[in-house]
C-alpha cells in the first residue's frame, strides 16, 4: 500500500514482538517490528523516544540532545501527515503486546529542553491512541446496532409471513356461528 | 475490516482470540439486555446482572468470566485484566445463579477513562474442573482458558463503563429521547 520509504533504515533495529492475530500488511509488519515488548529489561534495546529522535544507536550520548529533538519534531509530523491512519492500526498493535507501554523517562540524559519535547511527544501519542479508541468505540456500537437492525428486520418479515399464512389457514376452520333467532311460535 | 463489534472494539485481540459463537449469552442489567458497545455507569451495574446461558444439554457446564481489560486506566492498563466475576459449573440453558460463584461480583468503579467490561463464556470439559485465581488483578483470560482446558470462548459480550460523573463518550443518550 503505502511505500514505507522513511522507515526502511530502522529494520536493523528490529525487536521481535509477540504473535499477531491475523496476517498483517507490509506497513503493519514494519510498524509491528518497531513496537516495544522488551523495554523493561535492557537499555540496549532502542526505545520509542530513540526512534522518534532519529537516532538508531544504543543509548545516545548526552551531547546529541538539542540536535535530535528538532529532528524528532519533524519526524513525528511527517509520520502524522500521511500515516495518521496507519498509526491508528499500529497504536492498537502497540497495546496488543504488553499492557501499558512503559516509556522510561529520559530525564537523566536529556536536559530541560529535550524533556519538554519528550513530554509533548508522549502526550501526543497518548492522545492519538485515545482518539483511536474513541473512534473504535463509536464504530463498534454503530455496527452492533446495524447488525441488530438487520436481524430484527429479518425476524419481523418471517413473523409477518407466518402470521399471514396462519390467517389464511384459519379462515376455513371456523364456521359462522349460528345465532339464536326468535320466531313466531316463541312462548315469550 | 470485519464488521464484528467484538473485533472492532478490540475485545477480540486484547482479551480473547477470534472465535465462533456457539452458545447464546444474554446479560441483563435492570432487565435490560446488554448490547455490545452500550454504555452503563457504575450506579446501574451495582448488583449482579442476570446472565442466561444457552445450550440444551444439562450435562454441559459453562464458565463465565467478567474482566476489565482497561484497568486502572485505558491509556495505561497495568492491571489488565481485572477480574470482576467468575462463575463456573453453570448448566446449559440455565443462568449464572445456578452456577458456582468462585470470585464474587465486584461492582466496577472505573476512576479514569472509559473501560470495556467483557463477559466471556467458556464450555467446561466437565463439572468441577475449573478453579479461581488468587488475585483479581492481572488476570489473563487466555491463560486461564488454557490452564483449565476451556478451549476457545463460545460467546462474549462487552459494554463500556466510565465513572458516574464522567463526561466522555457520546454526547447524547438515547434514553433521553
Amino acid at each position: 500500500m503505502w511505500p514505507p520509504k522513511q522507515h526502511k533504515n530502522t529494520t536493523n533495529k528490529v525487536i521481535s514482538s509477540s504473535a499477531s492475530s491475523s496476517s498483517p500488511k507490509n506497513m503493519e509488519e514494519v510498524w509491528k517490528d518497531i513496537t516495544l515488548t522488551n523495554i523493561t529489561t535492557s537499555h540496549q534495546t532502542p526505545l520509542l523516544q530513540d526512534f522518534l529522535s532519529g537516532s538508531f544507536k544504543p543509548p545516545p550520548p548526552p551531547s546529541n540532545n538539542s540536535g535530535t529533538s528538532k529532528n524528532a519534531a519533524i519526524d513525528v509530523n511527517s509520520i502524522n501527515g500521511n500515516m495518521g491512519l496507519l498509526y491508528t492500526v499500529a497504536g492498537f498493535q502497540l497495546s496488543f503486546n504488553k499492557p501499558g507501554l512503559e516509556m522510561k523517562t529520559y530525564d537523566q540524559q536529556q536536559p530541560n529542553n529535550g524533556g519538554r519535547a519528550d513530554r509533548r511527544r508522549k502526550r501526543m501519542i497518548k492522545n492519538r491512541e485515545s482518539a483511536a479508541r474513541s473512534r473504535a468505540r463509536k464504530k463498534a456500537y454503530t455496527e452492533e446496532l446495524e447488525l441488530e437492525v438487520a436481524e430484527l428486520v429479518k425476524e419481523n418479515e418471517k413473523l409477518r409471513r407466518e402470521h399471514a399464512e396462519m390467517r389464511l389457514r384459519m379462515t376455513g376452520q371456523f364456521p359462522i356461528k349460528a345465532t339464536l333467532q326468535r320466531c313466531a311460535t316463541a312462548p315469550f | 475490516m470485519s464488521v464484528d463489534p467484538l473485533t472492532r472494539g478490540r475485545v477480540v485481540g486484547d482479551v480473547v482470540d477470534p472465535f465462533t459463537k456457539l452458545v447464546s449469552l444474554r446479560v441483563f442489567h435492570n432487565n435490560r439486555l446488554v448490547v455490545n458497545g452500550t454504555e452503563l455507569r457504575p450506579s446501574a451495574i451495582a448488583s449482579r446482572p442476570r446472565v442466561d446461558v444457552g445450550g440444551d444439554d444439562f450435562r454441559e457446564f459453562y464458565t463465565l468470566v467478567m474482566v476489565d481489560p482497561d484497568a486502572p486506566t485505558p491509556t495505561n492498563p497495568t492491571l489488565r485484566e481485572y477480574l470482576h466475576w467468575l462463575v463456573t459449573d453453570i448448566p446449559a440453558s440455565t443462568s449464572a445463579n445456578f452456577g458456582r460463584e468462585l470470585i464474587c461480583y465486584e461492582n466496577p468503579r472505573p476512576i479514569s477513562g472509559i473501560h470495556r467490561m467483557v463477559f466471556v463464556l467458556f464450555r467446561q470439559l466437565g463439572r468441577d474442573t475449573v478453579y479461581g485465581p488468587d488475585m483479581r488483578q492481572n488476570f489473563n483470560t487466555r491463560e486461564f482458558a488454557t490452564q483449565y482446558n476451556l478451549g476457545y470462548p463460545v460467546a462474549a459480550v462487552y459494554f463500556n463503563c466510565q465513572r458516574d460523573s464522567g463526561t466522555g463518550g457520546r454526547r447524547f443518550r438515547p434514553e433521553n429521547y
